[in-house]
């Protein structure tokens, strides 16, 4: 014996549907067409389920008469006596109709909590089929009396929270101003996790209690991540899903560089003594005696945390942009063009120190700092950094999509099976 | 009065526990009717003097040694699954018993004729972890936290639900089971910090990275690879040997049911052996395809069976990068790594894991954990532990796909929960009153690759000019990480019917009926 056997739920949302079904709907007393989603054979017993508008379901048996496959095909079209819909059921449902509409006409207008406050004009009869669909219905927040009164308090002290929360800007709802730290609003956050969190009122029981407590801590989520995203287009933060992490700045090192007074000469290859400490990751095929400084991505004390102010860019910094002199522009000219020579050599360490004192002098030179990237990019891979070579690549990508190098190297990494897993993917939409 | 008493369910792939948390805080796992404490999370339909009787647990473990067909293992890998979808098909074509279509195209199994629904599956064992705990208790258990794979999707989830209200247990959350893992490792207790947990199981691995700071558990995001884990491992040693014996013995056994049978059984027994000791001895009587029954014997050693699946240990890498690059972290900023899962237990996971997050990871009770996390919450739930809150996220994209415009994100992977998001379509031709909208969930930009969750389509629309009617479409995920779609027409603020077809799964009344039908095990 199979355990499921077909069954149709037949839904009524008013109770204008119910006397529709057992008045209209049902033929001759207890005939029912219908189409359903199954294909029953005949002198199936297929139960059907009649949900009233309070909720309460009641199963009607009946026997399928007849069938006959639908034009689309998934359904079919079937015709079912009703051997469950006796007289004494049948004269409940015109009861629980009746009872209904004094009530209605009774208490005034007032509906029942679940149901929003809607319409004076009933929605239509039931269509042709009778719905077989899932009907999907949004839980609605219950009116303060019809909680139970133990949990009444509770109830009222959330429904005043969301009640201010609902009309609070982003930084109201947490409380903070809105030029926060990161700090100041993950420390909000979390206060507010701490005492409003749909789990801190499980203990209650009640379902209105725990939909009001869900709707309100969406509103905090969603504040949250709109504080969150202000922080990032802001540039203190970075967005890794919901933590909010003080941003590192990949390129907080060209400020560093910018913060340098100008003129310093250039001598190429700069020593970056300030990060001799970090442990150089070996380039490929590099030469014995020759020391590349590759910048590591996250340099500690790098802006990491916001009580670390930005060195304020010096007033001549400002045309920092402009090269103030032609042969100065032809000179980077040179350097960019050595340091693709030797790009295209692999000596990356090298051509990344050239391209250091290249922007060192034309801070926005954008091929310079596309292949700064890309030299970067090419160290943590040898050193198989994949991950952290990723981010140098679409930063290189970002600054100049043109850059024939970087493209090389991003079809290279293409091409490598190897690479292709993990955040790789993202490089090849 | 004594409020309903709540457990932590760890519905396992193999297997089952329940736990719960004394009175004096400490949680605890509760032995089964036969004293163990774990059930084994299997079915198995026999037939007594022409009635058909339901054994679960161990006495259905048992019977698949004599029974396979009849036999039901490994049924929550096609909890809310589509029996076409091609892993189901996959799956089902290795194993034993019979995967059968449901008449709305869900997998179902059948075993001695009866047709089964996974969420009926779980219920039988979810019954026999309840009727445990009432034994533990001396009273009814009525509510209960389930622990999931945090990749499961929504109809997983609701499927898994209804399994439990099947069995009589009211879910008062779903939990992700690295997140369990988590709790039930004591992360609360500790100092802040911020750790990895590496569940790989039976068939999946899941990696999330956890912020604990003062009592508040922060998932921060999760990944993982669905289709890696130690049956991959079981399959490929099975491969290599069949390899073997084709060579050294001229016969091939690829097509033989029983021989297959018992060398799979075998390879898992060695791999099982294989994370204590460094060599071990095979030695079983294959039945052999045709001519006489073949005698094999042979010693593997630990390196071997190492060399042999480094390229899935390999696997592991990627999910657990990317979950850290996601969080922008790099792997050793972890301060902790935890492992949880059955396969965990071997040593080259184990120094695979140690080398990507370069430390050494702390194994846990791999059996146990879960379950005392899933009751750790029971006991947050139930008021009893103050100060922990637990912060979770969506591990799949949501997303919609309405007529002819593009897929487009909603609500991103690793949002916090509950959260909702919204959207305004209108209807584009005069006089429509219906507008459908497709959700998928999934991170592709085509579709193909994303997953239909249901049509929901919004009736009963006033008759106007195009684009007149406007109508918000919210999709809220709920703290069980399940969504809810609702939609209200902008202006009038009514609410049009909604409703949601190609819907899988059980309807509310299959459940009902189910649950008064449920049969008693033998």
């Amino acid at each position: 014996m199979p355990l499921v056997t077909h069954s149709l739920k037949v839904k009524c949302p008013t109770w204008d549907h119910v006397e529709s079904f057992y008045a209209r709907k049902v033929k001759d007393g207890n005939s029912l067409s219908a189409r359903v989603p199954f294909h029953p054979h005949v002198g199936e017993i297929v139960t059907i389920a009649l949900e009233l508008p309070d909720e309460l379901v009641i199963a009607i048996e009946s026997e399928v008469l007849e069938t006959a496959p639908a034009p689309d095909g998934k359904k079919a079209a079937v015709r079912m006596r009703l051997t469950g819909l006796t007289p004494s059921v049948k004269s409940r449902l015109e009861s629980l109709v009746a009872e209904a509409r004094h009530q209605k006409s009774a208490s005034g207008p007032r509906p029942r909590p679940e149901t929003p406050p809607m319409p004076q004009v009933l929605p239509p009869p039931e269509p042709v089929d009778a719905p077989v669909d899932e009907v999907v219905e949004a839980p609605v927040i219950a009116a303060a009396d019809a909680v139970a009164p133990r949990h009444r308090p509770v109830f009222l002290e959330l429904e005043g929270e969301l009640k201010r929360m609902r009309e609070a800007a982003a930084n109201e709802v947490l409380g903070v101003k809105w030029d926060a730290s990161v700090e100041e609003i993950r420390n909000a956050y979390f206060t507010l996790t701490r005492r409003l969190h749909p789990d801190v009122f499980a203990r209650h029981r009640s379902a209105d209690i725990s939909l009001i407590a869900s709707e309100l801590f969406i509103h905090i989520n969603r504040a949250y991540d709109r504080m969150r995203d202000a922080a990032v287009a802001s540039g203190s933060a970075i967005a890794p899903g919901p933590a909010l992490l003080p941003h590192r700045g990949w390129l907080a090192e060209f400020d560093d560089i910018g913060a340098q007074a100008r003129p310093s000469p250039p001598p190429p290859p700069p020593p970056l003594a300030r990060r001799a400490a970090a442990p150089p990751p070996v380039p490929p095929g590099g030469k014995a005696g020759h020391t590349p400084t590759p910048v590591p991505l996250t340099p500690e004390g790098l802006f990491g945390d916001e009580a670390t102010p930005r060195p304020a860019p010096p007033v001549s910094m400002a045309k920092a942009g402009d090269p103030t002199g032609e042969d100065e522009k032809i000179e980077a000219e040179a350097l960019v063009a050595e340091a693709r020579r030797l790009i295209g050599a692999s000596e990356h360490g090298q051509a990344r120190d050239i391209l250091v004192s290249v922007l060192r002098r034309e801070p926005r030179n954008r091929t310079a700092r596309s292949l700064y990237h890309l030299c970067s990019a090419e160290i943590l891979l040898a050193a198989g950094k994949n991950v952290e070579a990723t981010t140098q690549l679409e930063v290189a990508a970002a600054h100049d999509s043109t850059c024939e190098e970087v493209r090389a190297a991003l079809a290279r990494v293409r091409q490598d099976p190897a690479k292709k897993g993990g955040l790789f993917r993202r490089l090849f939409k | 009065m004594s409020a309903p008493r709540i457990v932590g369910i760890d519905l396992g792939t193999t297997n089952s526990s329940v736990a719960t948390v004394g009175n004096g805080g400490e949680p605890s796992i509760i032995s089964n009717k036969r004293g163990n404490r774990t059930t084994p999370s299997v079915v198995s339909v026999v037939e007594v003097g022409g009635e058909l009787r339901f054994l679960v647990g161990e006495a259905a473990a048992r019977a698949a040694a004599t029974d396979p067909a009849h036999t039901v293992h490994g049924f929550k890998r096609f909890i809310g699954r589509r029996f076409d979808h091609a892993d189901v098909q996959t799956l089902a074509a290795a194993l034993p018993y019979k995967v059968v279509p449901a008449p709305n195209g869900d997998a179902w199994v059948e075993a001695r004729g009866v047709a089964l629904s996974p969420p009926e599956l779980s219920a039988l064992v979810l019954r026999e972890l309840r009727e445990a705990a009432e034994i533990f208790f001396g009273e009814k258990v009525t509510e209960a936290v389930i622990t999931v794979p945090a990749h499961f999707d929504n109809e997983q989830r609701r499927a898994t639900r209804d399994g439990a209200e099947i069995a009589g247990l009211e879910v008062r959350r779903l939990l992700n089971e690295p997140t369990a893992a988590a709790l039930g490792y004591g992360a609360h207790r500790g100092e802040d910090r911020r750790i990895a947990v590496c569940d790989l199981g039976g068939g999946t691995f899941d990696v999330s990275i956890v912020n604990i700071e003062s009592g508040i558990i922060e998932v921060i995001s999760t990944n993982g690879d669905l289709f890696l884990g130690g049956e991959d491992v079981d399959r490929l040693l099975l491969q290599h040997l069949l390899e073997e014996i084709r060579q050294d013995h001229k016969v091939d056994l690829s097509s033989d049911a029983r021989s297959l049978q018992r060398l799979g059984e075998e390879c898992r027994n060695a791999k099982h052996r294989l994370s204590q000791m460094t060599r071990t001895d095979l030695s079983l009587v294959l039945p052999g395809g045709i001519g006489a029954p073949l005698e094999y014997r042979r010693s593997l050693r630990r390196s071997e069976l190492e060399d042999w699946v480094a390229p899935l240990v390999d696997l592991l890498e990627a999910p657990c990068l990317e979950a850290t690059a996601r969080c922008g972290l790099s792997p050793k900023e972890v301060d902790a790594v935890l492992l949880v899962g059955g396969a965990t237990r071997m040593p080259a996971v184990q120094r695979r894991i140690g080398a990507v997050f370069e430390r050494q990871p702390k194994l846990v009770n791999q059996g146990e954990i879960v379950a005392i996390g899933a009751a750790t919450l029971s006991a947050i739930l139930d008021g009893g532990m103050d100060g922990v809150v637990l912060l979770d996220v969506t591990s799949r994209a949501l997303g919609v796909h309405t007529g002819g415009g593009a897929y487009q994100q909603v609500v991103p992977r690793n949002t916090a929960i509950p959260t909702r998001e919204h959207k305004i379509m209108s209807t584009t031709a005069g006089g429509q009153r219906e507008i459908e909208v497709d959700v998928y969930e999934g991170e592709s930009t085509d579709i193909r690759d994303n997953r239909l969750l249901g049509r929901f389509v919004c009736s009963g629309l006033p008759d106007a000019p195009a684009g007149e009617v406007m109508i918000l479409v919210e999709f809220t995920v709920d703290v069980d990480g399940i969504l809810r779609v609702g939609a209200s027409q902008m202006g009038s603020g009514q609410r049009p019917e909604l409703r949601l077809r190609a819907t899988a799964g059980l309807t509310r009344a299959e459940v009902r009926r189910a649950r008064a039908q449920l049969p008693r095990p033998a």
